[in-house]
């Protein structure tokens, strides 16, 4: 029920999690009216021309202080301010502008915005667009900077944000992300962007609740709303009633005190009460976050994705530079383990190296594994750049995504002994040992799970297309997605038949789909004897920490009993009321409502 | 591509932008020296911010070339401009007083790939 008629809730796609609750901060770009207007006389011009001169200088000032204020991880971004710096004083905007001021007698703003257009013209030729873009998005960071200042109205831009409050955009800039600050930041949300989107890392990095993709957002909230952001479910509560607020205002509470409280003791191991050892890596996409991962306690990389590297760009990515990535990232995490999956992509997305092709059904056509070994160039490349690395300090470990049967472990073993040899030749070194490893995703990889445990060194479930697939389930297709259930007992079955199939032949089998990072399912996978789980680094505290309080007995009668049930909601069901008897405080905490996994805020929406 | 042909694509481009651009006269001839990009990000942003600094300490006229299009290297967006990924080749050339050194001081940049890898 919701009291508050003028309470609206909109939803997003929860990108980092964490509830923020507080005044919405508009920030807009390009909104400025901008006065055009001539100048009489040289007195109006050269007072034009101070004011323009007090104006950069004001700007330089405010990019210091944020470049002063800036953690020290993201050094690289504060370099980025610095170009910003250079680019107010560059001629063709600094000269330009004082040109058209005392030439054409323009004011200032207008004499800058015509700059402004001149210098981005630069940028239009170039090959490379997302290049160009950035480039232009700097410009226009700069120029916005400073006619927001001539216009005496600076209040919509970010460093300016005194007072806490919540974040909503269109989009954030790469500029206007490094600027994030944890303390005044309290939550954001962009109308466009995915979970690994440039905003959703570094909310993510600095534990700022994000939702992204919520659509209209900055047209249905106004600036000063009260909001409430569920950067977990995705939820944002516009004028929340008083029952809403009370209710999130007690969760964010508690989250935090109980987060704080755990995360003391999250570089001890995950170590079950009754001595039993799992590992608690991290999933990763980018090298920027192997300091979060090691704050919250990864023993290792369970999963790092390598599209990143391969998206937005106009030419494929060179095994010098695939190689130099690896090879820090080896080292960074040395002796810790560092997992690299083979490029998991679709055709789809590599539009410009391969031919578009007609594809009805993209999750079922040319992608990952399959696409690297029809594109057997990229796919060696990879594999030569991650043999190189491995030389650092033997300890990379290599994953082929979407393996569905035994004739593609034998292809890609082919490549890889080639590349051995190729390697061995030219008297490079690399490790000899390095584990080569498959996903099991797909239903008939699960079938021949005991013959493919023959021939690699571990596994790696991915639960989030082993769930699709099995059940035959799209879960962004609103009109299924309720079907998208992991307690689903044949995907319990799955996961079970695999790691049977696994240990027969003693080699081990890690999680590293979204079920591993969600600390309810604990008990589960580790009564399904799982050795590792890997996950989203902000989820490892949480997931060690229940790990920790388990006992491996008792979560294997447990899960006997679950293997006997019929449905999912019937296992749901115990899982929560398990979950609840030995865990209070944690299924408390986070998910009051959790039974059938839908939130308050969606149950209250739907029921009202 | 011979560099007179290159320094006078140059100037044609330059003029367009209202940069000046560099040329050899009796007083004072322009140096011109090969450089690849050899840093696996190319001249980025911040390598570009690199450049523009170094330059902009000497009095000489320095200006970056990549194939028909020169950027003066004062200038950071014009450096941007170019778009430089690595394996570019690009002809930096100076000319003034000071040429000589503002070449060097360039030529250690490239050299030690703007501190990258």
């Amino acid at each position: 029920m919701i009291n508050d008629r003028s309470s609206l809730t909109i939803r997003g796609i929860g990108a980092a999690p964490g509830i923020a609750i507080g005044k919405a901060f508009l920030l807009e770009r390009g909104q400025i009216p901008v006065p055009r207007y001539r100048l009489f006389g040289e007195q109006s011009v050269a007072e034009e021309c101070k004011r323009f001169e007090a104006a950069v200088k004001e700007a330089e000032a405010d990019l210091e202080t944020i470049k002063k204020s800036i953690r020290s991880e993201f050094s690289d971004h504060a370099r980025l301010l610095e170009v910003q710096q250079m680019i107010l004083r560059d001629p063709s905007i600094y000269d330009e502008s004082l040109r058209y001021i005392r030439e054409e007698r323009t004011n200032a703003q207008l004499a800058v915005i015509k700059a402004l257009r001149k210098a981005k013209e630069l940028f239009s030729g170039l090959s490379n667009d997302e290049y160009a873009k950035s480039r232009i998005a700097d410009v226009d960071a700069v120029g916005d900077r400073v006619v927001r200042i001539l216009a005496g109205q600076s209040r919509s831009d970010l460093d300016h944000l005194r007072e806490g409050a919540v974040i909503i955009a269109h989009d954030l800039s790469p500029a206007d992300a490094i600027q994030l600050q944890a303390g005044r930041t309290l939550g954001i949300v962009t109308e466009i962007g995915g979970s690994f989107s440039h905003t959703s890392i570094v909310a993510r990095s600095l534990g700022i609740p994000a939702v992204t993709g919520a659509e209209h957002a900055a047209r249905l909230i106004a600036e000063n709303d009260f909001i409430i952001v569920d950067g977990r479910t995705g939820v944002i509560i516009i004028n929340p009633g008083e029952t809403e607020l009370e209710f999130y205002a007690n969760r964010q509470d508690e989250i935090q005190t109980y987060l704080k409280q755990i995360s003391r003791h999250s570089h001890l191991p995950a170590q079950t009460s009754d001595g039993h050892r799992v590992g608690a890596e991290a999933n990763i996409e980018a090298i920027e976050e192997i300091v979060a991962a090691k704050d919250n306690g990864a023993e290792g990389i369970g999963l790092y994705r390598t599209e990143f590297f391969f998206m937005n760009r106009v030419e494929l990515p060179d095994e010098e530079s695939l190689y130099r990535d690896y090879h820090d990232l080896a080292e960074l995490m040395a002796p810790s383990p560092v997992t690299i999956r083979t490029l998991d992509l679709g055709a789809d997305k590599l539009t410009s190296w391969c031919p578009t092709l007609e594809e009805p059904n993209p999750a079922l056509g040319l992608r990952s594994i399959r696409l690297c070994l029809h594109y057997k160039e990229i796919f060696k490349t990879q594999l030569r750049a991650m043999l190189r690395a491995s030389a650092v300090a033997g300890n990379i470990r290599l994953m082929l995504p979407l393996i569905s049967g035994m004739g593609e472990i034998f292809e890609a073993r082919k490549i890889f002994r080639e590349i051995q040899a190729e390697l061995t030749k030219k008297r490079i070194p690399f490790d000899k040992n390095m584990p080569f490893g498959a996903m099991i995703e797909l239903p008939s990889a699960v079938a021949m799970a005991d013959l493919i445990a023959q021939e690699v060194d571990f596994f790696s479930i991915g639960t989030n297309d082993l769930i699709q697939y099995s059940i035959g389930i799209d879960r962004s297709n609103e009109h299924v997605a309720y079907l998208y259930e992991p307690l689903h007992p044949g995907v319990l079955r799955f996961i079970k038949q695999t790691v049977d199939a696994a240990h027969d032949a003693g080699i081990p089998v890690a999680v590293c789909g979204e079920m591993a990072g969600e600390p309810l399912y604990v008990p589960i996978l580790l009564g399904l004897k799982i050795n590792s789980f890997s996950m989203n680094p902000v989820a490892l505290p949480r997931v060690k920490n229940l790990i920790r309080r388990s006992s491996m007995k008792e979560c294997c009668r447990f899960v006997e009993k679950v293997l006997r049930m019929r449905t999912a909601s019937e296992i749901e069901e115990a899982v929560s009321k398990m979950v609840m008897k030995k865990f209070p405080e944690e299924f408390h905490v986070f998910d009051p409502n959790w039974i059938g996994n839908t939130p308050l805020a969606a149950k209250k929406k739907s029921g009202s | 591509m011979p560099v007179a042909n290159m320094l006078i694509e140059r100037r044609t481009f330059a003029k367009e932008r209202g940069t000046d651009l560099i040329q050899s006269d009796e007083e004072s001839p322009a140096l011109t020296q090969e450089f690849m990009v050899a840093n696996r990000m190319g001249i980025h942003a911040r390598v570009a911010a690199q450049i523009v600094k170094v330059a902009s300490r000497f009095n000489a006229e320095v200006c970056i070339a990549k194939s028909d299009v020169a950027a003066n290297a004062k200038s950071i967006l014009d450096v941007m401009s170019l778009f430089c990924p690595y394996g570019s080749k690009v002809f930096v050339s100076a000319r003034g007083p000071d040429a000589t050194e503002a070449l060097s001081a360039l030529a250690a940049l490239f050299q030690t790939k703007f501190g990258e890898p």
